[in-house]
């Protein structure tokens, strides 16, 4: 075997082993991302064969994780973004902030109702609501939420400023919890309180 | 601390990114205040039911196998435009040749940088349409010297992921419909930028999608996987080529608009 070939095995091996342990995390964004797992698929394989072609500029000891998140999220917004476009369906102003604590503490403090909401809420529940987000709070609520980024981290992938981050970060905190409430209104798990 | 300081670093100290000395000031605080407390408790209980309703995801084997086979069969090395190996001893040949006609080409190199920031779309609306945001080390006399040196010594550059600029890989010369242009590859972090710089008259330019855009005829040719772009100006044929397809024409503005 020359030492080319010999080098490039190596190169794969780091690969699979630095890069490829994240495609679970990747393909659970690129899913809340594309909303279908065809579309996450493609993307997520997308990635990875972009990020093989540039394995050698990849500087080792850096956050692998990171940058593949960076390559995933610079493909969705150049190919994928107008076709998972979602409709305006919340309103972006509107919600206070402390819009979901006071519902639930409107119903009284007799019987935790915070508790008895979480409980009645199903995992996919969650996830539609997630998918309902606005595209740009939706990215940054799940590399913050589900991924556990850093502000910075979350900075850099999505090439915006960490104040700009915060805020996004910050009112998709606040249109998940409005659209939770609604959803949990709408299947009479609470009833409305009149504040 | 007062329940507005309190409530201010809410997501701060909930996401973990709050300072030590903050931490302790808003524990203190939340010790003294039942309100506050409660607010706190609730929304680092939302965080939790999210994280833990949304993470539960399995994944299929087939994907991972399925890359594993492609990146098997593709090459790892940036994709070329024309044809042939490349060959390193012929670059360092031509090196003198390039340098020559990239000074000549520095002109159009500017313009180029110029053109660059709407033919990526995705660079544009990350820079929120502000071209001065691009990386001043950018300068294409900081380009040539380190062309220069790539020439002499290696085609490869070691950057870091991080960097939020355009970061200069690799440097050839190629032959585009029989005229030597200066390639130069450019990485952005995520994506590879090659551009073809040189100096072509008489040439025909086959009659690819067209667009004429203040007096400047734009052509867009779909090459292999790549997309090239030619326009025709004072006599000089500019190739751009970018790596993704669906950039669009359109907001391609002059120059002289952005001075």
């Amino acid at each position: 075997m020359s030492s080319r070939q010999s080098e490039e095995l190596k190169n794969k091996e780091r690969f699979e082993k630095e890069a490829l342990v994240h495609i679970d995390s990747l393909f659970r964004t690129a899913l809340r991302m594309t909303k279908n797992e065809g579309d996450a698929d493609d993307l997520v394989q997308e990635t990875f064969l972009k990020a093989w072609r540039f394995w050698d500029k990849f500087q080792e000891g850096s956050n692998c994780r990171a940058w593949l998140f960076k390559i995933m999220t610079n493909i969705f917004i150049n190919n994928y973004r107008a076709k998972a476009w979602t409709p305006q369906t919340i309103d972006l102003e509107d919600v206070d902030d402390d819009f979901l604590f006071g519902q639930l503490s409107a119903l009284g403090p007799s019987d935790d109702p915070e508790k008895h909401f979480f409980n009645k809420i199903f995992d996919d529940d969650v996830k539609k609501a997630i998918e309902e987000l606005p595209e740009d709070f939706r990215l940054v609520v799940v590399l913050s939420f589900l991924e556990g980024f850093s502000y910075q981290e979350i900075a850099d992938i999505v090439k915006l400023n960490i104040g700009t981050v915060k805020s996004r970060l910050h009112r998709g905190r606040k249109l998940l919890q409005k659209l939770l409430w609604e959803y949990a209104v709408k299947n009479g798990f609470v009833k409305e309180a009149a504040k | 601390m007062t329940c507005e300081e309190a409530l201010k670093l809410l997501y701060d100290v909930i996401d973990k990114e709050a300072s030590e000395y903050d931490v302790k000031r808003v524990k203190e605080h939340l010790n003294n205040c039942k309100d506050c407390m409660s607010r706190y408790q609730f929304e680092e209980m939302f965080k939790i039911f999210v994280v833990d309703k949304a993470s539960s995801q399995s994944k299929s084997r087939q994907l991972k196998s399925s890359i594993l086979r492609t990146i098997e069969t593709s090459e790892r090395h940036p994709r070329r435009i024309t044809g042939g190996p490349f060959r390193f001893g012929m670059v360092v040949a031509a090196a003198a040749v390039a340098l020559v006609l990239c000074i000549v080409a520095a002109f159009s190199v500017a313009k180029f940088y110029r053109h660059r920031v709407d033919i990526y779309p995705f660079e544009k609306s990350h820079m929120n349409g502000v071209v001065s945001n691009i990386n001043p080390a950018l300068s294409p006399v900081t380009d040539l010297v380190t062309a220069r040196n790539f020439l002499a010594n290696d085609m490869h550059y070691n950057f870091n992921s991080d960097i939020s600029g355009l970061c200069l890989i690799g440097v050839e010369m190629e032959e585009v419909l029989g005229h030597q242009f200066v390639h130069l590859h450019y990485f952005d972090g995520t994506d590879q930028i090659s551009l073809f710089i040189g100096h072509a008259e008489g040439v025909d330019l086959p009659d690819f999608e067209k667009r004429v855009i203040s007096g400047v005829e734009y052509f867009k040719h779909v090459c292999r996987e790549c997309q090239v772009i030619y326009w025709l100006e004072n006599g000089t044929i500019s190739i751009a080529v970018t790596e993704n397809k669906n950039v669009d024409l359109t907001p391609l503005i002059p120059i002289d608009d952005y001075i």
